[in-house]
Protein backbone atom coordinates (compact mmCIF):
# COMPACT_ATOMS: atom_id res chain seq x y z
CA UNK A 1 0.00 0.00 0.00
CA UNK A 2 2.84 2.39 0.85
CA UNK A 3 4.50 1.70 -2.51
CA UNK A 4 1.20 2.22 -4.28
CA UNK A 5 0.60 5.57 -2.57
CA UNK A 6 4.16 6.76 -3.23
CA UNK A 7 3.86 5.79 -6.90
CA UNK A 8 0.45 7.47 -7.08
CA UNK A 9 1.84 10.77 -5.81
CA UNK A 10 4.87 10.49 -8.10
CA UNK A 11 2.52 9.77 -11.01
CA UNK A 12 0.30 12.74 -10.23
CA UNK A 13 3.34 15.04 -10.00
CA UNK A 14 4.70 13.96 -13.41
CA UNK A 15 1.11 14.05 -14.68
CA UNK A 16 0.88 17.66 -13.48
CA UNK A 17 3.90 18.49 -15.65
CA UNK A 18 2.38 16.66 -18.65
CA UNK A 19 -0.85 18.56 -17.99
CA UNK A 20 0.91 21.92 -18.09
CA UNK A 21 2.71 21.13 -21.34
CA UNK A 22 -0.48 19.70 -22.86
CA UNK A 23 -2.45 22.78 -21.73
CA UNK A 24 0.05 25.12 -23.41
CA UNK A 25 -0.13 23.10 -26.63
CA UNK A 26 -3.93 22.92 -26.40
CA UNK A 27 -4.17 26.68 -25.97
CA UNK A 28 -2.23 27.28 -29.19
CA UNK A 29 -4.23 24.59 -30.96
CA UNK A 30 -7.47 26.28 -29.87
CA UNK A 31 -6.53 29.85 -30.65
CA UNK A 32 -4.19 29.47 -33.64
CA UNK A 33 -5.12 26.01 -34.94
CA UNK A 34 -1.49 24.91 -34.80
CA UNK A 35 0.17 22.01 -33.01
CA UNK A 36 3.34 23.52 -31.56
CA UNK A 37 5.43 20.35 -31.28
CA UNK A 38 8.44 22.36 -30.09
CA UNK A 39 6.63 23.45 -26.92
CA UNK A 40 8.12 20.69 -24.71
CA UNK A 41 11.59 21.40 -26.14
CA UNK A 42 11.20 25.05 -25.14
CA UNK A 43 10.32 23.88 -21.60
CA UNK A 44 13.45 21.72 -21.40
CA UNK A 45 15.64 24.38 -23.03
CA UNK A 46 14.48 26.78 -20.32
CA UNK A 47 15.60 24.28 -17.66
CA UNK A 48 19.05 24.33 -19.31
CA UNK A 49 19.19 28.15 -19.14
CA UNK A 50 18.12 27.99 -15.50
CA UNK A 51 20.78 25.39 -14.76
CA UNK A 52 23.45 27.57 -16.40
CA UNK A 53 22.35 30.56 -14.34
CA UNK A 54 22.59 28.50 -11.17
CA UNK A 55 25.97 27.10 -12.17
CA UNK A 56 27.23 30.62 -12.66
CA UNK A 57 26.00 31.76 -9.26
CA UNK A 58 26.84 28.84 -6.94
CA UNK A 59 23.34 27.39 -7.18
CA UNK A 60 21.18 30.42 -6.49
CA UNK A 61 17.68 28.86 -6.86
CA UNK A 62 15.88 32.22 -7.18
CA UNK A 63 18.00 33.22 -10.15
CA UNK A 64 17.53 29.77 -11.67
CA UNK A 65 13.75 30.01 -11.36
CA UNK A 66 13.64 33.54 -12.81
CA UNK A 67 15.91 32.52 -15.70
CA UNK A 68 13.78 29.47 -16.51
CA UNK A 69 10.61 31.54 -16.46
CA UNK A 70 12.01 34.39 -18.54
CA UNK A 71 13.75 32.16 -21.11
CA UNK A 72 10.66 29.97 -21.60
CA UNK A 73 8.53 33.06 -22.15
CA UNK A 74 11.07 34.60 -24.53
CA UNK A 75 11.65 31.40 -26.54
CA UNK A 76 7.90 30.85 -26.95
CA UNK A 77 7.17 34.42 -27.99
CA UNK A 78 10.07 34.79 -30.46
CA UNK A 79 8.86 31.71 -32.35
CA UNK A 80 5.36 33.18 -32.72
CA UNK A 81 5.97 34.81 -36.14
CA UNK A 82 6.95 31.43 -37.64
CA UNK A 83 3.74 29.83 -36.46
CA UNK A 84 1.72 32.93 -37.40
CA UNK A 85 2.70 32.34 -41.02
CA UNK A 86 1.47 28.76 -40.78
CA UNK A 87 -1.74 29.85 -39.05
CA UNK A 88 -2.44 32.50 -41.69
CA UNK A 89 -1.98 29.87 -44.40
CA UNK A 90 -4.30 27.52 -42.47
CA UNK A 91 -1.50 24.95 -42.62
CA UNK A 92 -1.62 22.97 -39.35
CA UNK A 93 0.41 20.05 -40.70
CA UNK A 94 3.18 22.34 -41.93
CA UNK A 95 3.17 23.90 -38.44
CA UNK A 96 3.96 20.45 -37.03
CA UNK A 97 6.98 20.29 -39.35
CA UNK A 98 8.11 23.72 -38.12
CA UNK A 99 7.68 22.54 -34.52
CA UNK A 100 9.64 19.33 -35.13
CA UNK A 101 12.41 21.31 -36.83
CA UNK A 102 12.64 23.75 -33.97
CA UNK A 103 12.64 20.86 -31.52
CA UNK A 104 15.57 19.27 -33.35
CA UNK A 105 17.51 22.54 -33.29
CA UNK A 106 16.92 22.92 -29.55
CA UNK A 107 17.87 19.25 -29.00
CA UNK A 108 21.17 19.84 -30.77
CA UNK A 109 21.84 22.94 -28.65
CA UNK A 110 21.14 20.95 -25.48
CA UNK A 111 23.19 17.95 -26.66
CA UNK A 112 26.18 19.71 -28.20
CA UNK A 113 26.75 22.95 -26.38
CA UNK A 114 25.70 22.56 -22.76
CA UNK A 115 27.32 20.34 -20.13
CA UNK A 116 28.93 18.25 -22.89
CA UNK A 117 25.55 16.67 -23.65
CA UNK A 118 25.32 14.99 -20.24
CA UNK A 119 22.02 15.08 -18.33
CA UNK A 120 21.73 17.99 -15.94
CA UNK A 121 21.28 17.49 -12.21
CA UNK A 122 19.79 20.43 -10.40
CA UNK A 123 21.16 21.59 -7.06
CA UNK A 124 19.40 20.44 -3.92
CA UNK A 125 18.38 24.02 -3.13
CA UNK A 126 15.90 23.64 -5.99
CA UNK A 127 14.95 19.98 -5.60
CA UNK A 128 14.90 19.27 -1.86
CA UNK A 129 13.28 22.30 -0.35
CA UNK A 130 10.25 22.33 1.92
CA UNK A 131 8.96 19.59 4.23
CA UNK A 132 8.90 16.07 2.81
CA UNK A 133 6.76 13.19 4.03
CA UNK A 134 7.93 9.67 4.69
CA UNK A 135 6.30 6.69 6.29
CA UNK A 136 8.05 3.39 5.69
CA UNK A 137 8.30 3.01 1.90
CA UNK A 138 5.99 5.97 1.32
CA UNK A 139 8.25 8.92 0.53
CA UNK A 140 7.00 12.13 -1.01
CA UNK A 141 9.08 15.24 -1.60
CA UNK A 142 7.62 18.70 -1.26
CA UNK A 143 8.44 19.66 -4.90
CA UNK A 144 6.35 16.65 -6.01
CA UNK A 145 3.35 17.98 -4.06
CA UNK A 146 4.00 21.47 -5.44
CA UNK A 147 4.04 20.04 -8.99
CA UNK A 148 0.58 18.51 -8.47
CA UNK A 149 -0.90 21.64 -6.87
CA UNK A 150 0.65 24.08 -9.36
CA UNK A 151 -0.36 21.88 -12.30
CA UNK A 152 -3.97 21.84 -11.09
CA UNK A 153 -4.04 25.55 -10.24
CA UNK A 154 -2.51 26.58 -13.57
CA UNK A 155 -5.03 24.63 -15.62
CA UNK A 156 -7.92 25.88 -13.44
CA UNK A 157 -6.54 29.42 -13.81
CA UNK A 158 -6.35 29.01 -17.59
CA UNK A 159 -9.95 27.79 -17.75
CA UNK A 160 -11.08 30.67 -15.53
CA UNK A 161 -9.26 33.10 -17.82
CA UNK A 162 -10.87 31.60 -20.91
CA UNK A 163 -14.39 31.67 -19.49
CA UNK A 164 -14.34 34.83 -17.34
CA UNK A 165 -12.18 37.40 -19.11
CA UNK A 166 -12.69 39.50 -22.22
CA UNK A 167 -9.51 38.21 -23.85
CA UNK A 168 -10.39 34.63 -22.91
CA UNK A 169 -13.75 34.96 -24.65
CA UNK A 170 -11.95 36.40 -27.66
CA UNK A 171 -9.66 33.33 -27.70
CA UNK A 172 -12.69 31.02 -27.59
CA UNK A 173 -14.38 32.98 -30.36
CA UNK A 174 -11.22 32.62 -32.50
CA UNK A 175 -11.26 28.88 -31.79
CA UNK A 176 -14.88 28.57 -32.91
CA UNK A 177 -15.01 30.79 -35.98
CA UNK A 178 -11.98 32.80 -37.02
CA UNK A 179 -13.80 34.64 -39.82
CA UNK A 180 -16.60 35.86 -37.56
CA UNK A 181 -14.09 36.70 -34.81
CA UNK A 182 -12.38 39.00 -37.29
CA UNK A 183 -15.67 40.61 -38.34
CA UNK A 184 -16.61 41.19 -34.69
CA UNK A 185 -13.41 43.21 -34.44
CA UNK A 186 -11.10 40.93 -32.48
CA UNK A 187 -7.52 41.84 -33.45
CA UNK A 188 -6.41 38.41 -34.59
CA UNK A 189 -2.67 39.07 -34.85
CA UNK A 190 -2.46 40.74 -31.45
CA UNK A 191 -4.64 38.06 -29.84
CA UNK A 192 -2.39 35.42 -31.41
CA UNK A 193 0.66 37.02 -29.80
CA UNK A 194 -1.21 37.11 -26.46
CA UNK A 195 -1.88 33.38 -26.77
CA UNK A 196 1.85 32.72 -27.23
CA UNK A 197 2.66 34.92 -24.22
CA UNK A 198 0.19 32.94 -22.12
CA UNK A 199 1.63 29.66 -23.42
CA UNK A 200 5.12 30.99 -22.65
CA UNK A 201 4.11 31.67 -19.05
CA UNK A 202 2.89 28.09 -18.80
CA UNK A 203 6.14 26.81 -20.33
CA UNK A 204 8.03 28.76 -17.68
CA UNK A 205 6.02 27.20 -14.87
CA UNK A 206 6.47 23.75 -16.45
CA UNK A 207 10.25 24.28 -16.65
CA UNK A 208 10.42 25.13 -12.95
CA UNK A 209 8.36 22.05 -12.06
CA UNK A 210 10.50 19.76 -14.26
CA UNK A 211 13.71 20.94 -12.61
CA UNK A 212 12.40 20.83 -9.05
CA UNK A 213 10.18 17.72 -9.11
CA UNK A 214 12.30 15.56 -11.43
CA UNK A 215 15.69 17.02 -10.31
CA UNK A 216 17.10 16.39 -13.77
CA UNK A 217 16.83 17.50 -17.37
CA UNK A 218 18.17 16.19 -20.67
CA UNK A 219 17.57 16.32 -24.41
CA UNK A 220 16.04 12.80 -24.51
CA UNK A 221 13.63 13.91 -21.79
CA UNK A 222 12.46 16.66 -24.16
CA UNK A 223 11.78 14.03 -26.85
CA UNK A 224 9.70 11.96 -24.45
CA UNK A 225 7.83 14.96 -23.03
CA UNK A 226 7.01 16.27 -26.52
CA UNK A 227 5.78 12.86 -27.64
CA UNK A 228 3.67 12.24 -24.56
CA UNK A 229 2.14 15.73 -24.44
CA UNK A 230 1.28 15.53 -28.15
CA UNK A 231 -0.36 12.14 -27.71
CA UNK A 232 -2.27 13.40 -24.66
CA UNK A 233 -3.55 16.41 -26.62
CA UNK A 234 -4.66 14.29 -29.57
CA UNK A 235 -6.15 11.38 -27.61
CA UNK A 236 -8.01 13.67 -25.20
CA UNK A 237 -9.46 15.57 -28.18
CA UNK A 238 -7.48 18.41 -29.77
CA UNK A 239 -8.16 21.68 -27.98
CA UNK A 240 -10.03 20.04 -25.09
CA UNK A 241 -8.35 21.63 -22.05
CA UNK A 242 -10.22 19.72 -19.37
CA UNK A 243 -9.85 16.43 -21.22
CA UNK A 244 -6.14 17.06 -21.79
CA UNK A 245 -5.65 17.85 -18.12
CA UNK A 246 -7.42 14.68 -16.92
CA UNK A 247 -5.71 12.44 -19.44
CA UNK A 248 -2.28 13.91 -18.60
CA UNK A 249 -2.78 13.08 -14.93
CA UNK A 250 -4.02 9.59 -15.87
CA UNK A 251 -0.97 8.97 -18.08
CA UNK A 252 1.37 10.12 -15.31
CA UNK A 253 -0.27 7.81 -12.78
CA UNK A 254 -0.44 4.88 -15.21
CA UNK A 255 3.25 5.24 -16.05
CA UNK A 256 4.24 5.48 -12.43
CA UNK A 257 2.18 2.46 -11.34
CA UNK A 258 3.32 0.26 -14.25
CA UNK A 259 6.94 1.19 -13.49
CA UNK A 260 6.42 -0.10 -9.96
CA UNK A 261 4.59 -3.28 -10.87
CA UNK A 262 5.93 -4.20 -14.33
CA UNK A 263 9.45 -5.01 -15.53
CA UNK A 264 11.74 -2.67 -17.45
CA UNK A 265 10.38 -0.09 -19.86
CA UNK A 266 7.14 -1.89 -20.58
CA UNK A 267 5.35 0.90 -18.75
CA UNK A 268 5.71 3.34 -21.64
CA UNK A 269 4.68 0.71 -24.21
CA UNK A 270 1.66 -0.29 -22.15
CA UNK A 271 0.44 3.27 -21.58
CA UNK A 272 0.91 4.23 -25.24
CA UNK A 273 -0.79 0.98 -26.27
CA UNK A 274 -3.84 1.90 -24.20
CA UNK A 275 -3.85 5.41 -25.72
CA UNK A 276 -3.58 3.89 -29.21
CA UNK A 277 -6.65 1.73 -28.57
CA UNK A 278 -8.44 4.76 -27.12
CA UNK A 279 -7.89 6.92 -30.20
CA UNK A 280 -8.96 4.07 -32.50
CA UNK A 281 -12.14 3.59 -30.47
CA UNK A 282 -12.87 7.34 -30.23
CA UNK A 283 -11.38 9.11 -33.29
CA UNK A 284 -12.58 12.55 -32.11
CA UNK A 285 -10.76 12.12 -28.82
CA UNK A 286 -11.68 10.44 -25.58
CA UNK A 287 -13.29 13.66 -24.31
CA UNK A 288 -14.28 15.11 -27.71
CA UNK A 289 -12.36 17.84 -29.48
CA UNK A 290 -12.46 21.61 -28.87
CA UNK A 291 -14.72 21.89 -25.86
CA UNK B 1 -21.15 58.98 -43.32
CA UNK B 2 -19.92 56.22 -45.67
CA UNK B 3 -18.61 57.03 -49.15
CA UNK B 4 -17.46 54.32 -51.53
CA UNK B 5 -15.83 55.52 -54.75
CA UNK B 6 -14.49 53.56 -57.70
CA UNK B 7 -14.38 50.36 -55.65
CA UNK B 8 -13.09 47.20 -57.33
CA UNK B 9 -12.52 43.96 -55.44
CA UNK B 10 -10.45 41.03 -56.69
CA UNK B 11 -10.16 37.47 -55.42
CA UNK B 12 -7.03 36.26 -57.18
CA UNK B 13 -7.64 36.87 -60.87
CA UNK B 14 -11.41 37.08 -60.42
CA UNK B 15 -12.94 40.55 -60.26
CA UNK B 16 -15.93 40.35 -57.89
CA UNK B 17 -16.79 44.07 -57.85
CA UNK B 18 -16.04 46.65 -60.52
CA UNK B 19 -15.97 50.40 -60.13
CA UNK B 20 -18.75 50.77 -57.57
CA UNK B 21 -19.78 54.15 -56.19
CA UNK B 22 -22.23 54.45 -53.32
CA UNK B 23 -22.87 56.45 -50.18
CA UNK B 24 -24.83 56.14 -46.98
CA UNK B 25 -25.89 59.30 -45.13
CA UNK B 26 -26.45 59.49 -41.38
CA UNK B 27 -29.70 57.84 -40.16
CA UNK B 28 -30.37 56.36 -43.61
CA UNK B 29 -31.30 52.79 -44.36
CA UNK B 30 -29.68 51.92 -47.67
CA UNK B 31 -30.29 48.56 -49.34
CA UNK B 32 -27.92 46.69 -51.64
CA UNK B 33 -30.04 44.45 -53.85
CA UNK B 34 -29.05 41.74 -56.24
CA UNK B 35 -28.93 38.02 -56.82
CA UNK B 36 -26.52 35.70 -55.07
CA UNK B 37 -22.99 36.44 -56.33
CA UNK B 38 -23.89 39.92 -57.61
CA UNK B 39 -21.16 41.51 -55.48
CA UNK B 40 -23.07 42.80 -52.42
CA UNK B 41 -21.13 40.75 -49.88
CA UNK B 42 -17.83 41.62 -51.60
CA UNK B 43 -18.59 45.32 -51.13
CA UNK B 44 -19.23 44.68 -47.42
CA UNK B 45 -16.04 42.63 -47.15
CA UNK B 46 -14.13 45.50 -48.78
CA UNK B 47 -15.58 48.01 -46.30
CA UNK B 48 -14.14 45.78 -43.55
CA UNK B 49 -10.79 45.45 -45.34
CA UNK B 50 -11.04 41.68 -45.72
CA UNK B 51 -10.18 41.00 -49.42
CA UNK B 52 -6.47 41.23 -50.17
CA UNK B 53 -6.88 43.25 -53.36
CA UNK B 54 -9.10 46.32 -53.17
CA UNK B 55 -8.93 49.34 -55.47
CA UNK B 56 -10.71 52.63 -55.02
CA UNK B 57 -11.75 54.43 -51.87
CA UNK B 58 -13.90 53.64 -48.84
CA UNK B 59 -14.26 56.61 -46.50
CA UNK B 60 -16.11 56.50 -43.20
CA UNK B 61 -16.76 59.85 -41.52
CA UNK B 62 -14.00 61.28 -43.70
CA UNK B 63 -11.38 58.65 -42.79
CA UNK B 64 -10.01 56.35 -45.50
CA UNK B 65 -10.57 52.71 -44.51
CA UNK B 66 -8.63 50.99 -47.31
CA UNK B 67 -5.47 49.56 -45.80
CA UNK B 68 -6.81 49.73 -42.26
CA UNK B 69 -7.01 46.51 -40.18
CA UNK B 70 -10.51 45.09 -39.66
CA UNK B 71 -10.43 45.47 -35.87
CA UNK B 72 -9.59 49.18 -36.21
CA UNK B 73 -12.42 49.64 -38.71
CA UNK B 74 -14.85 48.00 -36.27
CA UNK B 75 -13.48 50.12 -33.42
CA UNK B 76 -14.23 53.23 -35.52
CA UNK B 77 -17.94 52.42 -35.33
CA UNK B 78 -18.87 49.94 -38.07
CA UNK B 79 -20.56 46.71 -37.02
CA UNK B 80 -21.22 43.96 -39.53
CA UNK B 81 -23.70 41.15 -39.04
CA UNK B 82 -22.31 38.54 -41.43
CA UNK B 83 -24.20 36.31 -43.80
CA UNK B 84 -25.21 33.07 -42.11
CA UNK B 85 -25.71 34.80 -38.70
CA UNK B 86 -22.16 34.25 -37.43
CA UNK B 87 -23.06 33.68 -33.81
CA UNK B 88 -20.71 31.63 -31.68
CA UNK B 89 -22.84 28.50 -31.33
CA UNK B 90 -20.88 27.00 -28.42
CA UNK B 91 -20.96 30.19 -26.38
CA UNK B 92 -23.93 31.49 -24.40
CA UNK B 93 -26.14 34.36 -25.54
CA UNK B 94 -24.50 36.56 -22.88
CA UNK B 95 -20.99 35.64 -24.04
CA UNK B 96 -21.93 36.46 -27.62
CA UNK B 97 -23.20 39.86 -26.50
CA UNK B 98 -20.03 40.40 -24.45
CA UNK B 99 -17.99 39.78 -27.61
CA UNK B 100 -19.87 42.71 -29.15
CA UNK B 101 -18.53 44.90 -26.34
CA UNK B 102 -14.91 43.94 -27.10
CA UNK B 103 -13.96 47.48 -28.13
CA UNK B 104 -15.84 49.30 -25.39
CA UNK B 105 -13.46 50.60 -22.72
CA UNK B 106 -16.29 50.69 -20.16
CA UNK B 107 -20.05 50.36 -19.87
CA UNK B 108 -20.28 46.99 -21.63
CA UNK B 109 -22.67 45.48 -19.06
CA UNK B 110 -24.98 48.52 -19.18
CA UNK B 111 -24.97 48.44 -22.96
CA UNK B 112 -25.86 44.72 -22.96
CA UNK B 113 -28.75 45.48 -20.58
CA UNK B 114 -29.98 48.20 -22.98
CA UNK B 115 -29.82 45.84 -25.95
CA UNK B 116 -31.64 43.13 -23.99
CA UNK B 117 -34.43 45.63 -23.30
CA UNK B 118 -34.77 46.13 -27.03
CA UNK B 119 -34.70 42.36 -27.67
CA UNK B 120 -36.39 40.85 -24.57
CA UNK B 121 -36.25 37.32 -26.03
CA UNK B 122 -32.45 37.48 -25.72
CA UNK B 123 -32.62 38.88 -22.20
CA UNK B 124 -34.62 35.83 -21.18
CA UNK B 125 -32.04 33.45 -22.63
CA UNK B 126 -28.72 34.92 -21.57
CA UNK B 127 -27.41 31.62 -20.15
CA UNK B 128 -28.57 29.54 -23.13
CA UNK B 129 -26.09 28.23 -25.68
CA UNK B 130 -26.47 30.31 -28.87
CA UNK B 131 -26.47 27.14 -30.98
CA UNK B 132 -29.78 26.08 -29.42
CA UNK B 133 -31.64 29.24 -30.53
CA UNK B 134 -33.96 29.23 -33.55
CA UNK B 135 -32.71 30.76 -36.81
CA UNK B 136 -34.64 33.99 -36.23
CA UNK B 137 -33.39 34.28 -32.66
CA UNK B 138 -29.82 33.70 -33.78
CA UNK B 139 -30.20 36.49 -36.33
CA UNK B 140 -31.53 38.81 -33.62
CA UNK B 141 -28.58 37.82 -31.43
CA UNK B 142 -26.13 38.64 -34.23
CA UNK B 143 -27.78 42.06 -34.70
CA UNK B 144 -27.85 42.64 -30.93
CA UNK B 145 -24.16 41.73 -30.71
CA UNK B 146 -23.45 44.30 -33.39
CA UNK B 147 -25.48 46.95 -31.54
CA UNK B 148 -23.71 46.37 -28.20
CA UNK B 149 -20.64 48.19 -29.51
CA UNK B 150 -22.71 51.36 -30.21
CA UNK B 151 -21.95 51.32 -33.97
CA UNK B 152 -22.63 54.43 -35.97
CA UNK B 153 -23.10 52.23 -39.04
CA UNK B 154 -24.74 48.79 -38.82
CA UNK B 155 -24.22 46.57 -41.86
CA UNK B 156 -26.48 43.55 -42.29
CA UNK B 157 -25.43 40.96 -44.87
CA UNK B 158 -28.33 38.81 -46.08
CA UNK B 159 -30.07 38.71 -42.69
CA UNK B 160 -33.15 36.85 -43.94
CA UNK B 161 -31.25 34.00 -45.55
CA UNK B 162 -32.80 30.69 -44.48
CA UNK B 163 -35.42 32.22 -42.19
CA UNK B 164 -39.12 31.35 -42.10
CA UNK B 165 -41.62 33.95 -43.39
CA UNK B 166 -42.69 34.76 -39.81
CA UNK B 167 -39.08 35.18 -38.69
CA UNK B 168 -38.42 37.42 -41.74
CA UNK B 169 -41.42 39.59 -40.84
CA UNK B 170 -40.24 39.90 -37.21
CA UNK B 171 -36.70 40.64 -38.34
CA UNK B 172 -37.77 43.44 -40.67
CA UNK B 173 -39.90 44.90 -37.88
CA UNK B 174 -36.77 44.98 -35.73
CA UNK B 175 -34.71 46.54 -38.54
CA UNK B 176 -37.36 49.21 -39.20
CA UNK B 177 -37.57 49.91 -35.48
CA UNK B 178 -33.80 50.45 -35.35
CA UNK B 179 -34.00 52.73 -38.38
CA UNK B 180 -36.81 54.78 -36.83
CA UNK B 181 -34.57 55.18 -33.77
CA UNK B 182 -31.95 56.89 -35.96
CA UNK B 183 -29.58 53.95 -36.54
CA UNK B 184 -27.74 54.18 -39.86
CA UNK B 185 -28.05 50.84 -41.67
CA UNK B 186 -26.58 49.32 -44.82
CA UNK B 187 -28.61 46.24 -45.72
CA UNK B 188 -27.51 43.68 -48.33
CA UNK B 189 -30.53 41.61 -49.20
CA UNK B 190 -31.89 39.32 -51.91
CA UNK B 191 -35.43 39.81 -50.64
CA UNK B 192 -35.94 42.97 -52.68
CA UNK B 193 -39.57 43.55 -51.81
CA UNK B 194 -39.02 43.58 -48.04
CA UNK B 195 -35.77 45.53 -48.38
CA UNK B 196 -37.35 48.25 -50.55
CA UNK B 197 -40.26 48.50 -48.14
CA UNK B 198 -37.82 49.26 -45.32
CA UNK B 199 -35.13 51.27 -47.13
CA UNK B 200 -34.76 54.97 -47.94
CA UNK B 201 -32.56 54.29 -50.97
CA UNK B 202 -31.17 51.27 -52.75
CA UNK B 203 -28.45 50.15 -55.16
CA UNK B 204 -29.09 47.23 -57.47
CA UNK B 205 -26.07 45.01 -58.23
CA UNK B 206 -25.56 42.73 -61.19
CA UNK B 207 -22.32 40.85 -61.91
CA UNK B 208 -20.24 43.10 -59.66
CA UNK B 209 -21.60 46.43 -60.93
CA UNK B 210 -24.28 48.87 -59.79
CA UNK B 211 -26.88 48.78 -62.53
CA UNK B 212 -29.62 50.84 -60.88
CA UNK B 213 -29.88 53.21 -57.97
CA UNK B 214 -32.40 55.58 -56.49
CA UNK B 215 -34.94 56.04 -53.75
CA UNK B 216 -36.73 52.91 -52.63
CA UNK B 217 -40.03 54.38 -53.76
CA UNK B 218 -38.68 55.03 -57.29
CA UNK B 219 -37.15 51.61 -57.55
CA UNK B 220 -40.39 49.93 -56.46
CA UNK B 221 -42.04 51.52 -59.49
CA UNK B 222 -39.20 50.66 -61.89
CA UNK B 223 -40.31 48.09 -64.43
CA UNK B 224 -36.94 46.39 -64.52
CA UNK B 225 -37.03 45.88 -60.74
CA UNK B 226 -40.60 44.71 -60.87
CA UNK B 227 -39.73 42.24 -63.59
CA UNK B 228 -36.51 40.98 -62.07
CA UNK B 229 -37.25 40.98 -58.33
CA UNK B 230 -40.87 41.78 -57.52
CA UNK B 231 -42.72 39.64 -60.02
CA UNK B 232 -43.87 37.01 -57.61
CA UNK B 233 -44.96 39.58 -55.02
CA UNK B 234 -46.96 41.55 -57.58
CA UNK B 235 -48.49 38.33 -58.87
CA UNK B 236 -49.51 37.55 -55.30
CA UNK B 237 -51.17 40.94 -55.02
CA UNK B 238 -48.33 42.68 -53.18
CA UNK B 239 -48.01 46.43 -53.27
Amino acid sequence: MEVFLAQLVAGLSIGGIYALVAAGMNLLLLVRNIMNYSFAYVVLMATYFGWMAMEATDGDPALGVITMFASALLLTVVTEPLFRVMASRNAPLEAVVVGVGMGMVLTEVMSQFIHQGRPLVFPSALTSWGPGMSHGLFVVSFPQVVAIVVGVLTVVGLLTFLYRSKQGRAFRAMAQDLGTARIIGIPLTRAGVYSFILAGLMAGIAAILVSSALSTSSAPLADLLALKATVVVLVAGGGNLVGGFLLALAVGVAESLTQAYMPGRWSVALVFGILMVAIIARPNGVFGSRS
Amino acid sequence: MLEVAGLSVYYGAVRAVEDVDLYVAESELVALLGANGAGKSSVIAAILGIPTVIRGSVRFEGIELIGMATDRIVARGIAVVPEGRGVMARMTVLENLQLGAYHLKRGGAARIAEVCERFPILGQRLRQQAGTLSGGERQLLAIARGLVGRPRLLILDEPTLGLSPIAIRDLFEAICDLHRGGQTILLAEQNAYQALQAADRAYVFDVGRVTLQGSARELMQDERIQHAYLGEYLAEGGE
